[in-house]
């Protein structure tokens, strides 16, 4: 019998407007958490979306994005922010998109790392990008709760898992 | 797409210069490899070799990194990860360690040249940071049974690997 190592944490799916997603009590049991983010085509409104960990809201989060839009790259180089935003929208003229954080060694005393990648973001024939990057939240502790918030409120229908991988 | 812990490899005061998973089964699809690591290298970023059932002939890689707000490409037909340079130093600021993942696609195959990705990211300090994606191809078709990770002046305490099987 295979070893089950990704295990469901929790879920979230909004039946109306929300302006932040919590989860809370986190263990510590896991080697890193995934949080995915589900975008809905059938969602009205684009959002930017901001993470934070264990309520802190001190300006020690940095992030560094790279994006392509097909014909050129560009990074997003950010630091001293009080989350971590990789700078581009989640859903945008009605297409689905799905981002993907993975958050490494969440539960050390090591400061955290986050590596994200936009799955999909195929806007329209005119606009389209991908984008993949990596976070840092200069601190020790241990994860036990993520704030998901966003430049605006989310709308219902939006998808958050968050996952554990054993290890 | 289902994970199976296969082993974990956490690294104490003795700096050890490789961390090898030997005798890996070949029952699944993919490995997946997750790294938390920093080197004694007295630098911001440091180069790992990545060796392939003990062989480090035959690799070819290219890499896209940013440092800041710059971004670089590069080839290699080497195995030391020369320019993507996935590992923090040890001039790096306290408790940061270097995270990422390699991933090896169709492994146990006795037929195809194998095929691999890393992600990573380095945290120097407060203002520099630095990501980088390589995808690369070892040219042997023989089934990966072993993975080792190696750097010349050692590996921290507190470093770790994980290698996960997927199916």
């Amino acid at each position: 019998m295979a070893e089950s190592t990704f295990e469901l944490i929790d879920s979230a799916t909004l039946t109306s407007s929300a302006a932040s997603i919590d989860f809370t009590g986190i263990s510590g049991s896991f080697r890193d958490l995934v949080l995915q983010v589900d975008h809905p085509t059938n969602l009205t409104n684009s959002v930017v979306l901001y993470l934070r960990f264990n309520s802190d809201a001190t300006n020690s989060y940095t992030s560094l994005t790279l994006e392509s839009s097909g014909s050129s790259t560009s990074t997003q180089n950010r630091y001293s922010q009080t989350h971590i935003s990789p700078g581009f929208t989640s859903g945008y003229f009605g297409e689905s998109s799905t981002f993907n954080y993975q958050i490494m060694d969440y539960a050390t005393s090591k400061e955290k790392t986050v590596l994200y990648r936009h799955q999909v973001a195929l806007y329209n024939a005119n606009y389209k990008y991908t984008i993949a990057g990596v976070a840092r939240w200069a601190n020790t502790s241990a994860i036990t709760s993520i704030t998901i918030t966003g430049n605006r409120n989310f709308d219902a229908g939006l998808k958050v898992n968050l996952y554990g991988l054993v290890g | 797409m289902a994970f199976e812990h296969i082993g974990t490899i956490n690294v104490d005061s003795s700096l050890p210069t490789s961390l090898t998973f030997t005798a890996i089964p070949t029952d699944a699809k993919d490995l997946y490899l997750k790294f938390s690591w920093r080197t004694n290298t007295p630098t911001l970023d440091d180069s790992i070799s990545f060796i392939l059932n003990g062989s480090s002939a035959g690799f070819e890689l290219i890499s896209l990194w940013a440092i800041s707000s710059s971004t670089y490409a590069t080839s290699e037909t080497d195995n030391f990860l020369n320019n993507h340079k996935p590992a923090n130093g040890n001039n790096v600021v306290a408790n940061a360690f270097s995270n990422g993942e390699f991933k090896i696609y169709d492994y146990a195959s006795t037929t195809t040249r194998k095929h691999w990705d890393l992600d990573s990211h380095n945290a120097d300090n407060d203002t520099g940071r630095r990501c980088g994606f390589t995808s690369g191809r070892w040219d042997n078709t023989a089934a990966i049974t072993e993975v080792t990770l190696s750097n010349g002046n050692g590996f921290k305490e507190f470093s770790s690997v994980s290698l996960y099987k997927v199916y």
